[in-house]
């Protein structure tokens, strides 16, 4: 299914701090986890998640710390911070709302549709 | 070890780094005009593309259409380097000015009270001054207090609200180092929501305040008094009425302004949050009692 690019980047910052509320995550783990949970239904331009990243970073909501790999390699992670943990909840509580208000409002239109 | 997306064979597998790669980075670096940062995000596009390539081979595909496939998954490398340069922004160099015009304020201000003089100076500060940041909280008694103004004004900065709820008038009881008996002072009152880090204390100080007859007051020092109690403005009485606002870098907080001058009709606060300026105007005609 295609979506709207707005419903989908309206949300971006509340899907990465879920996510990196349950742990911390690398960028390619964490793009490969969505599509994972959502039933491949967020298939992100996979290079489009680091500009989340980093400007999640620099309003102090999640902070990145690098780990040495075996291959000589860097890999950075994402750990959310008690500032990104209070943004999540408040984002839940306007998806929450907002997704509410829009049932109420379609409900009809999903009834003249046969969908109900 | 950090690779150079630039070479041609990449130093820790040995594998030949296609044209497809370089010129993907190319063109995204070529959007962030903060080269600083620009080895930084090579380093984790890379790694993002390789994790890819891997993840693509073992679904069967030969390494260099698995290189290909790779980064045409990572989207359009220009509108990816615009979004990145949008969340990689020069701070340093304003952090770098903010510092100085704060450094360069706080000497004004050591320079008068070390003299004990109270005159404008040459940018035109006749209002008063803010608390400095170690001065504490200050004893407030209900005889002590001339008006009391609630307010309901809110301002938008970014993800930030501040909303202003009360503004207190007062007069110092007593002399001491720098604060003269019989002069007026006023607090004003403020919460805040949305959550930040350094950013938000730094920031989210105004960048001056000015009255109704144009004087102003240009001090950037919030005062962090965590760790004091509760605060109640609306009930500025009792001998125990301590003006002691809870400030953390999320809640509410207070300015304290000396020499305020009596009559005053409103009093704009303004913000410059990195050159974005908004404004609240705090009516003080409203309050209880008259302004003495």
């Amino acid at each position: 299914m295609n979506f709207d690019k707005g419903l989908i980047g309206g949300s971006s910052a509340l899907l990465v701090l879920s996510l990196l509320a349950e742990k911390d995550y690398y960028g390619y783990e964490m793009i490969r986890t969505l599509e994972e949970r959502s039933d491949e239904t967020f298939l992100y331009n996979e290079g489009t998640l680091y500009p989340i990243l980093h400007k999640l970073e620099s309003r102090g909501l999640v902070v990145s710390y690098k780990e040495k790999l075996d291959n000589g390699r860097e890999r950075k992670y994402y750990q959310i911070t008690k500032a990104g943990l209070a943004q999540l909840e408040h984002e839940i509580e306007q998806w929450e709302t907002f997704s509410s208000s829009v049932n109420k409002v379609i409900l009809g239109s999903k009834i003249a549709l046969g969908h109900v | 070890m950090n690779m150079d997306a630039n070479e041609r064979t990449d130093p820790v597998t040995g594998r030949g780094r296609s044209e497809a790669v370089r010129t993907f980075f190319d063109d995204v670096l070529q959007e962030v005009k903060f080269s600083w940062d620009h080895d930084e995000i090579r380093t984790e596009l890379e790694e993002q593309i390789l994790e890819e390539c891997a993840y693509l081979e073992t679904k069967g595909l030969p390494e260099e259409e698995a290189e290909t496939e790779a980064v045409r998954r990572m989207g359009d490398p220009r509108s990816l380097g615009k979004l990145l340069n949008t969340a990689h922004q020069p701070w340093i160099g304003r952090l770098w000015l903010l510092t100085n015009t704060l450094l360069a304020v706080m000497l004004i201000v050591f320079a008068v009270n070390l003299y004990g003089i109270r005159e404008t100076n040459d940018e035109g500060i006749p209002f008063g001054w803010a608390e400095a940041e170690n001065q504490g909280v200050m004893e407030l008694l209900a005889e002590d207090t001339v008006f009391h103004v609630t307010c309901d004004e809110t301002l938008q900065l970014e993800q930030y609200q501040i909303r202003f709820t009360d503004v207190v008038c007062f007069r110092i009881p007593a002399d001491d180092s720098i604060y003269i008996k019989g002069d007026y002072g006023i607090y004003i009152f403020y919460e805040r929501t949305g959550e930040g880090g350094e950013e938000a204390i730094t920031c989210l100080t105004p960048a001056f305040f000015r009255d109704d007859q144009g004087r102003t007051l240009a001090w950037n020092a919030p005062w962090l008094d965590e760790g004091k109690e509760d605060w109640n403005p609306s009930q500025p009485d009792g001998r125990n009425g301590i003006y002691g606002a809870t400030y953390s870098a999320s809640k509410m907080g207070r300015f304290r302004i000396y020499g305020f001058t009596p009559g005053t009709k409103y009093i704009d606060v303004v913000y410059d949050f990195f050159g974005q300026r908004a404004s609240c105007r705090l009516d003080l005609t409203k309050g209880e009692e008259g302004i003495v």
